[in-house]
């Protein structure tokens, strides 16, 4: 491409020690910045507070789509086995008699009913899960950095994303500077 | 762990645990008089096989999350194991409470088990007489057996419409005899409360032992020993359930009959820990070792339990109902018949709809009032369901002063020790090396 140009993506700050990254993680949350993120080599207890995170809004998913599982069993099998209405002209149900049970007998259905419900509850949750965390994602800016590669290894990373409202060249890095990182680098990425 | 040398996690010498005790004994003094002066014999053998074995529950699900917690090593649990330890180390006094009970039935005082009893008692009648004839005979052999029979005829005929019913009937609990027989039940019934006191007894010591020597060592014992401990307490559980529980429908049978019995005892442990460990909290006893982390995670688990309840009981009911067979359903009609009806339904919304409602979300668990209105909720559905195992086999529903009065005596007798029990130890294992993992619990979800 002739007229590629280069575009701020995201800052990234190398902390050398969990205390440092945390209260760096404290100035940021509290700057407001909503699109930003903490990046260590393994889990660390007390970042969703020091990083203000929200409680997760998966269990919401779940819970409507396991709900609307079990709904959906309940009218399929009333439907189908019980009733001989016919709804919305899209034809009659069936009523079976089966093993001299009454067509409407509720036990029989429970298994379907509680296994629909976690079906739906199942997916719902990881490909809302997915969703959430924006996956699959095939490859993002911050992998442009070398230094990166020591998160997995011993440092600790904030990242900063441009896409923030609150971001500004000058004004972040001042803030990220502030929180006393080992380096601190602008990551650009390509544009056509 | 400057909580910790503030805070030596004891009751103390006043305030209100350490006068706890006396609630209680109060309650079971009254409670025994009532239900002494009010019952008849009959309801009284039923009465008291419900607060004994409610009790029990208590003390039987205290031992599986003890054992399953060492056999895991779990630290999420170690600052408030301490709790139900206490509540576990009263096994002896279950022991002490069920030999009156044993030995009542043994030697023909308590008649509930009456069915079973007779036919092992009179097994050859089943012999000597032809399988279809015999019917008939049945409750007229019987009628002269002994002082119980004119009830034992009128039971027979209530639920064995046709002579060829009675005699099925009959020969089911003729075959059950090599184990439905007086002596190896009283037998059964005293290796169940000895296993029961080992393994309490020795968990509890060897913790207590740990408070002052610290020795990590008693945990890798524990942990070793909790498995083969497991095993023999899933044995013995299930066999107690029928032996005591099932067996009051002499010829009804189901295999998943303990599960249900151990899931309940699950719920109402766990249901009793966050209820003595809110009240620890709330005055400060035991400062931050048990704090909203560990309530969430104990709650967690109360409500996987009560779904695990409604499962296995809902696997028994409707494998069941869809084979239609009589001598299965029987445990079932008893149930649902002459006003229990209600009750099953309440124990579908009380102990399941209930709890999984309200006790679904994250913030339900961690709102700390309302986990404790839902914990007595649940102990109080799990009383009932215990109640609705035992008492449709006296009658229809009907609460009796006796029947309260025997729960509380035994309940009340049990609880006295383990409040005692509670005001002379540490409120949390202090010598137990994962401790200060469990101190720094954290639900990241």
């Amino acid at each position: 491409m002739a007229n590629q140009t280069k575009q701020p993506a995201l800052y990234l700050a190398e902390y050398g020690t969990p205390n440092t990254i945390a209260k760096a993680a404290m100035k940021v949350r509290d700057a407001g910045y909503q699109k930003w993120d903490c990046h260590t080599p393994y889990a660390m207890h007390g970042m969703d507070e020091a990083m203000g995170l929200k409680p997760t809004r998966i269990g919401v998913i779940s819970f409507i789509f396991g709900m609307l599982g079990l709904a959906t069993a309940v009218f399929m099998m009333q439907y189908t086995n019980a009733f001989s209405f016919n709804l919305l002209n899209i034809g009659a149900g069936y009523p079976l008699v089966v093993g001299g049970k009454p067509p409407g007998a509720f036990p029989p259905m429970v298994p379907i009913i509680f296994e629909l419900g976690i079906l739906l509850c199942g997916l719902a949750t990881l490909f809302g899960l997915l969703y959430i965390i924006k996956l699959p994602m095939h490859n993002h800016p911050i992998f442009e950095s070398e230094r990166f590669e020591a998160a997995s290894d011993d440092r600790f990373f904030i990242s900063i994303e441009a896409g923030d409202q609150k971001f500004d060249l000058e004004r972040t890095k001042a803030l990220l500077e502030a929180t006393d990182p080992i380096s601190l680098e602008l990551i650009e990425e390509e544009v056509q | 762990m400057t909580e910790a040398n503030k805070n030596d996690y004891r009751v103390g010498d006043d305030g209100f645990w350490s006068r706890a005790w006396v609630a209680p004994l109060v309650l079971a003094i009254a409670g025994g008089l009532v239900a002494v002066l009010t019952a008849d014999a009959d309801r009284l053998g039923y009465a008291y096989l419900f607060g004994l074995f409610t009790t029990a529950t208590f003390m039987l699900g205290g031992i599986f999350l003890v054992l399953v917690q060492f056999l895991t090593a779990s630290y999420w649990g170690v600052s408030s194991r301490r709790i139900v330890e206490v509540v576990m180390s009263g096994a002896p006094v279950v022991a002490l409470l069920a030999l009156p009970f044993i030995g009542g039935v043994a030697l023909g005082k308590i008649n509930i088990y009456d069915e079973w009893q007779s036919v092992a008692a009179h097994g050859d009648h089943v012999d000597a007489h032809g399988t279809v004839e015999l019917g008939a005979s049945v409750a007229q052999a019987q009628g002269h057996a002994g002082d119980h029979d004119g009830d034992e005829a009128a039971h027979e005929e209530e639920h064995s419409h046709t002579p060829q019913e009675a005699a099925l009937h009959h020969e089911i609990l003729s075959k059950k005899t090599a184990y439905l027989n007086t002596n190896g039940w009283a037998a059964r019934g005293i290796g169940y409360l000895i296993v029961w006191c080992l393994i309490a007894l020795a968990y509890f010591g060897w913790s207590r032992r740990q408070d002052d020597d610290r020795d990590p060592r008693h945990t890798m014992r524990m942990q070793r020993l909790a498995a083969p401990g497991l095993i023999l307490f899933a044995c013995t559980l299930t066999f107690a359930a029928f032996d005591w529980l099932m067996s009051l429908e002499a010829a009804w049978f189901s295999t998943i009959f303990g599960v249900i019995i151990f899931a309940g005892s699950a719920v109402a442990i766990l249901a009793l820990t966050i209820l003595i460990g809110l009240s620890l909290y709330k005055r400060g006893l035991v400062g931050d070792a048990i704090n909203v982390e560990h309530f969430h995670d104990l709650s967690r688990l109360m409500f996987g339990f009560a779904c695990f309840w409604t499962y296995v009981h809902f696997s028994q009911w409707m494998l069941i109902w869809y084979a239609g067979i009589p001598e299965e359903a029987t445990w079932f009609h008893r149930r649902w018949e002459g006003g229990w009806q209600f009750v099953a339904y309440l124990l579908l919304f009380g102990h399941f709809v209930a709890p999984f409602i309200l006790l679904m979300s994250r913030v339900q668990k961690r709102a700390l009032p309302w986990l404790q209105v839902m914990c007595f909720w649940v102990i109080l559905m799990h009383i009932v369901d215990i109640y609705w195992f035992i008492m449709p086999q006296a009658g229809g529903f009907h609460v009796q002063l006796a029947d309260i009065g025997a729960l509380l005596f035994v309940g009340g007798t049990f609880f006295a020790y383990v409040f005692w029990q509670l005001g002379r130890v540490p409120l949390v294992p202090v010598g137990d090396p994962r401790l200060q993992r469990s101190l720094h619990l954290h639900q990241i979800y």
